[in-house]
């Protein structure tokens, strides 16, 4: 059985923000909702100012507090590592929410349909997009997956339930890559699996020096980050998204 | 795929354009011209004095390379391209000889004497400062602009967008919504400028006095020099389309194409000094 985690390359990270964007198309998130974030750092005063950047996925962690304080059962860990929510079960309690230190779960207030970039009931936005709602709309999102069967990627946009980054658990099922780490144009972010000697995640966990966010929480993160250093108090976020998370 | 809203496919918009212009019909026409651009034989030539279907143009394509479905061929199977194509096939003229043996001027006798011949007929020396046989540097013109434009203005490309096209495009808007002024905190406090406010930004053309000006909202940030402000391009109702309404302003708007900053040889300081303050 594979054990997937997730290695970010700070040094090679230039900030562009493709991945937020790639996984946005991906999984056909609403507004404002950023499964990845990239966080844009500055600290500083000038001439010795730092830009620095930090992207933030799900952490998937190894004692994963979201899945403890469930109380429905819809948000597991899967046997492959990856922390998983089934919306065919959640209640949208947000327990998931208030838990996890890292702020990655968003509610969803509203039906996702009302925000999603442009009228798409309006006729002259059908016929320019040929009638297809989104015309990005990914139909693997719909499908069960896992061993367990459960409707788990796409987290169904539905109201009133809770979405975080997935690490594309329908890409992961076919043996691709999550969508952001695929379309990184400085190879900033590689995923694999942990239990393969010769995976590249496994290869720089073992070669260079790696650090992990908020580890004093204990949550055991399965994402790493190598190069670049942890943010400083100092350091403050320029060019915010204006996001839920 | 169909055209989406009223684009039209650019064949067919070449047939009606050589129609209107009598180039379609008959010998050396745009038809006859196919036929032989696309080498399509006998039996599947297009009839000369016929406006054909774009389809039945590459069907009859398709036929004439041997395809005897057609073009439905690549309807339902796709198109391949076979590869991997070799770099010496997209780049030999880069690698043997560089550039196609294209060279690039340093030294550039023709330009002096142009300057000089300017000179003789006591031509003004905004119009031949800049046509020096070498690369030379000489002060930028904005140095000129009176004191009380006191930043000098940079523009740059954002990496969320390509030219001005891309900020209608509502999930890389959301990542860069509006315009912004970069500018220091230093330089922002100086001025009673808080992250956020709007101001005004007035340019000046040290040649002929000329002043432009726009408001934009202000961002303050250490990644940018105390005497230098800079603004994206990206936005600007240039295009007017609906979704980039609002967006802000282009610093073009700011910048000045006659003589001393963009000029014939091309090789001059565009910048301007400009002056902030709270709008």
């Amino acid at each position: 059985m594979a054990r997937y985690a997730m290695v970010i390359d700070l040094d090679r990270c230039v900030g562009c923000r493709a991945c937020m964007e790639a996984c946005k198309v991906e999984n056909n998130t609403p507004e404002a909702a950023f499964w990845m974030y990239v966080f844009r750092l500055e600290e500083g005063e000038f001439p010795n100012t730092k830009l620095s950047f930090l992207p933030r996925p799900c952490m998937h962690c190894d004692n994963p507090p979201c899945v403890k304080v469930c109380p429905v059962g819809a948000r597991y860990k899967r046997v492959d590592g990856l922390v998983a929510t089934d919306w065919d079960r959640c209640i949208g309690c947000r327990f998931c929410e208030v838990s996890c230190p890292y702020g990655v779960n968003y509610f969803n207030w509203k039906s996702p349909k009302m925000n999603y970039y442009l009228e798409w009931g309006d006729p002259t936005v059908q016929q320019a997009t040929n009638g297809a709602i989104p015309p990005y709309k990914n139909p693997d999102l719909d499908r069960a997956y896992g061993p367990e069967q459960r409707r788990i990627a796409g987290s169904g946009h539905l109201k009133g339930i809770i979405e975080k980054c997935t690490f594309c658990a329908h890409r992961v099922e076919v043996g691709l890559d999550p969508a952001c780490v695929v379309n990184c144009p400085a190879f900033a972010l590689i995923f694999g699996d942990l239990d393969d000697p010769e995976s590249e995640v496994s290869r720089l966990i073992r070669e260079k020096r790696t650090w992990r966010l908020l580890e004093e929480h204990g949550t055991e993160p399965r994402v790493y980050y190598v190069g670049g250093a942890p943010p400083s108090t100092e350091a403050h976020q320029i060019e915010a998204v204006k996001a839920r998370v | 795929m169909e055209p989406l809203g009223q684009s039209r496919g650019e064949t067919d918009i070449y047939l009606d354009l050589c129609e209107k212009a009598g180039l379609l019909f008959g010998k050396d026409g745009f038809l006859d011209r196919l036929n032989a651009e696309l080498g399509i034989k006998d039996p599947y030539r297009l009839d000369l004095a016929t406006k054909p279907a774009v389809r039945d143009i590459f069907d009859r394509w398709a036929k004439s390379q041997g395809l005897t479905e057609g073009i439905r061929f690549f309807e339902s199977n796709g198109v391949w391209v076979k590869g991997p194509v070799s770099a010496a096939r997209y780049y030999g003229s880069a690698q043997n000889p560089p550039f196609s043996g294209i060279r690039q001027r340093l030294y550039g006798e023709s330009l002096l004497r142009y300057q000089r011949e300017m000179q003789a007929r006591d031509v003004a020396k905004v119009y031949w400062q800049d046509y020096t046989p070498f690369p030379s540097w000489r002060p930028p013109t904005m140095w000129s602009s009176p004191a009380q434009y006191d930043l000098n203005l940079i523009s740059f490309k954002k990496v969320e967008f390509k030219q001005g096209r891309a900020s209608q495009i509502p999930l890389l808007a959301e990542l860069a919504p509006q315009q912004r002024l970069q500018i220091n905190p230093r330089a922002a406090k100086a001025r009673g400028i808080q992250d956020g406010d709007t101001v005004r930004v007035e340019s000046h053309n040290a040649v002929t006095g000329v002043t432009r000006r726009v408001n934009v909202k202000a961002e303050l940030t250490e990644a940018i020099r105390p005497d230098t402000v800079g603004m994206p391009h990206h936005y600007g109702e240039v295009a007017r389309h609906p979704r980039a309404k609002g967006q802000g302003p282009t610093p073009n708007t700011l910048f000045f194409t006659g003589e001393g900053y963009v000029t014939n040889t091309n090789d001059s300081s565009f910048h301007v000094r400009v002056q902030v303050s709270k709008a």
